[in-house]
């Protein structure tokens, strides 16, 4: 995707927060206003709505039994996939996936695998043989800034809000749940910074976000772990600066779980 | 010797190219050699794609033909445009189709007249040793290493003319032109490729002297 | 435990391969190694063998693409299918394309892209032989290509990883380490501020594990510009 912004904006943006202010008149560490909805999609074994500000994804969980993984037989299987869908900006194209959607599919992937936020070993189904593979399908509606927060939230919703479909001869009978949910043992968020010249804001909107040098993405649990990070953009970091994100952001990361209760 | 990011001096110099001034601190952008020359600070890039400067005669090779200039390739960041209009003699751009004089492939050696802002290269051929070059063979050095090869005055340039009787125009561009009897063109293309591995070392003019007084005989 | 994981990691300060906690594999770095890429660097890190070329600057194609301010840099990380155990099916997976962009992210600060206007400055990185920390050696490689091929920069841009293997911060982990290890953190430098131009983490850190980790990156990385210099002095020094 590809946005073109006036170099005016970016000055406008970079003076207010030199002066501790933000466009939308927002603290440096507060984010949008945040929505989240469960089971949106009836089909999918669990799904949610996620908007921040009006950034709007869909996160659908759906599974399946296939093989292991040669190097991990007894464990079950995730994958998660991203699409940035034409209709959610006008810079987003039709077409397999571009660097950025890999890179947010990447990035929530690791936060929730690196967490060992499912416990997979409890997915095997025959061991070597059959294991229950976790399909998050991240599928972004509107775009108006971190798609990061967004998706990693939408991500750990729609995995607690899922049933396992119930299996019958070796065949899943979808659309017939059991009350049995997915062994879900941490609770990873993510939350994503963004440095313009000297300044660093939680939860960049839009317009911060076309205009930023760099942005820091930290994934952390409910004990303060850091489990995954990514740093994106052009520009640079100091050491002092990641030290000082990672602190604030696993602190926010506790305010958005409060949306998983 | 410098690399990029490397501190080269401090204080109030007036920047040439290959050089960067951060905090007060002068540093190289590039691989090369410092120059100080009357307050200016640049460094002499060792590599690196010929960047036009106007005046500066170049080897072209046509690519594409429009209707009213040809599209010119001078091995550089930038292609060059040689217009109708900068040709050597008037063309009637209605009544002659300008493929018909220069084709794609043709070789041209050329005076870069123009640069525009956004870099756009202008090459004119009305210059007296502007000239198509027809037959012969080419050969490419470094366009660093070009003012080795003419040498001061043209020293080396013209001696090595001198001695192989062969005709030979330098580019800027790194691009060598060379006519003549072929095993006085190979000997030529030698003695070019041993100035440019050994542009920099010290007695490269005698080196130089004797291995064309010596193959010359054989 | 995984299948194959070793029982331990780190026998009396000293790691698998014989290593202490903070030490770097071995590095071999060489500038100017292909004759027609603008630039190049071949460089050997512990078991991994990268090869990287530069092209340009040069005329964008497709023209749409080009910016009239400036260059565009366009970096392709990409594995040989014999470069792993399991031969990798040849073309760009998620993975190399998202290494892609982050080796691409880590050298645009410091390339002077607006002296280029209309142009672009391609990067290849060719991964011959793997053996964790590849797109560290990528980056690091890639750096020295541009600065063979004179393209302006302000300083050449090391990488180098750090992670937690046994319970300990190490420097530089090979791909056993890497494997069945707890966190990995490659990171990649402008060295003349520190100033932080990659880093990616997956794994699990504390907070002060984390600072710990990367304080090592970051010197592993100073390390490694050092034989980034080296290797261009080597080959041009003596002009």
């Amino acid at each position: 995707m590809f946005e073109v912004v006036a170099e005016v904006k970016k000055d406008y943006i970079a003076s207010l927060l030199e002066k501790g202010k933000r466009a939308d008149d927002r603290g440096f560490d507060d984010y949008r206003p945040i929505v989240v909805e469960k089971g949106v999609s009836n089909r999918a074994e669990g799904s949610s709505l996620v908007k921040i500000g009006k950034t709007q994804v869909l996160v659908g969980v759906k599974l399946a039994i296939g093989e292991p993984f040669p190097d991990m037989p007894n464990s079950g299987v995730l994958t998660t996939n991203a699409e940035l869908i034409p209709l959610a900006s006008p810079s987003f194209e039709k077409g397999p996936p571009d660097e950025d959607t890999i890179e947010i599919a990447r990035v929530v992937d690791r936060g929730i695998r690196e967490s060992q936020c499912i416990d997979l070993d409890k997915l095997c189904l025959i061991p070597g043989e059959k294991v229950w593979i976790i399909f998050v399908d991240i599928h972004v509606l509107d775009y108006d800034g971190n798609l990061f927060d967004a998706s990693a939230l939408g991500a750990i919703t729609a995995l607690l809000d899922s049933y396992m479909p119930k299996v019958e001869e070796d065949k899943i009978i979808y659309g017939e749940k059991t009350s049995e949910k997915l062994p879900i043992v941490h609770k990873p968020v993510e939350t994503t910074f963004a440095k313009i010249n000297k300044s660093t804001v939680l939860d960049p909107s839009l317009d911060e976000e076309l205009v930023m040098d760099a942005r820091l993405t930290v994934a952390t649990d409910e004990n303060g772990i850091i489990c995954a990070m990514q740093k994106g953009g052009s520009g640079t970091f100091t050491q002092e600066e990641i030290l000082d994100i990672i602190k604030r952001g696993a602190s926010k990361g506790n305010e958005l779980r409060k949306f998983l209760e | 010797m410098v690399i990029p990011g490397e501190l080269i001096i401090e204080g109030k110099y007036k920047l040439g190219e290959g050089v960067f001034r951060e905090q007060g601190k002068i540093y190289s952008s590039v691989m090369g050699f410092v120059d100080e020359k009357k307050g200016y600070i640049r460094v002499i890039p060792l590599t690196g794609k010929y960047m036009p400067k106007v005046e500066d005669f170049v080897i072209g090779k046509i690519t594409d033909v429009q209707f009213s200039h040809w599209e010119v390739d001078i091995d550089s960041a930038y292609s060059a445009i040689l217009n109708a209009s900068d040709y050597f003699r008037d063309i009637d751009i209605f009544q002659t189709a300008l493929a018909k004089i220069l084709a794609p492939g043709d070789l041209i050696f050329a005076v870069v007249r123009e640069i525009s802002p956004t870099k756009k290269v202008y090459i004119t051929m009305a210059d007296r040793g502007a000239r198509i070059l027809k037959g012969g063979r080419l050969l490419k050095v470094g366009p660093t290493k070009v003012p080795r090869v003419i040498g001061k005055n043209s020293s080396m340039i013209s001696m090595i003319k001198k001695e192989t009787k062969c005709d030979i125009l330098v580019g800027q561009n790194g691009r060598i032109w060379l006519n003549g009897e072929a095993e006085r063109i190979n000997l030529a293309v030698k003695v070019i490729e041993l100035v440019e591995r050994e542009a920099h070392t010290a007695g490269l003019t005698e080196r130089v002297k004797d291995m064309l007084v010596r193959e010359v005989k054989v | 435990m995984k299948v194959g994981e070793p029982e331990k990691f780190i026998v009396k300060g000293k790691r698998l391969d014989g290593r202490k906690l903070d030490e770097l594999r071995e590095i071999k770095i060489e500038a100017g190694v292909l004759k027609r890429a603008d630039g190049s660097a071949y460089v050997e890190w512990g078991g991994n063998k990268v090869m990287a070329a530069c092209y340009g600057p040069r005329e964008v194609h497709p023209r749409h693409l080009a910016r009239s301010d400036k260059a565009i840099l366009r970096c392709t990380y990409n594995m040989a299918p014999f470069s792993v155990n399991d031969r990798k099916r040849p073309g760009p997976d998620r993975r190399s394309r998202e290494i892609s962009k982050v080796t691409r992210e880590a050298l645009e600060p410091v390339v002077f892209t607006n002296l280029f206007p209309r142009t672009a400055i391609d990067v290849f990185i060719e991964v011959l032989q793997a053996n964790a920390g590849t797109r560290c050696t990528g980056i690091a490689a890639a750096s020295v290509a541009l600065a063979d091929a004179g393209i302006p920069m302000r300083d050449l841009v090391p990488a180098c990883a750090a992670g937690k293997v046994g319970g300990e911060i190490v420097l530089d982990m090979f791909d056993v380490e890497d494997n069945f290890g707890e966190a990995d953190l490659p990171v990649a430098i402008i060295p003349r501020k520190k100033e932080i131009t990659l880093l990616q983490m997956d794994g699990n850190f504390t907070q002060e594990e984390f600072e710990k980790a990367l304080k090592l990156a970051v010197e592993g990385c100073m390390k490694v510009y050092e034989l980034q210099k080296e290797a261009l002095r080597r080959k041009y020094g003596g002009a």
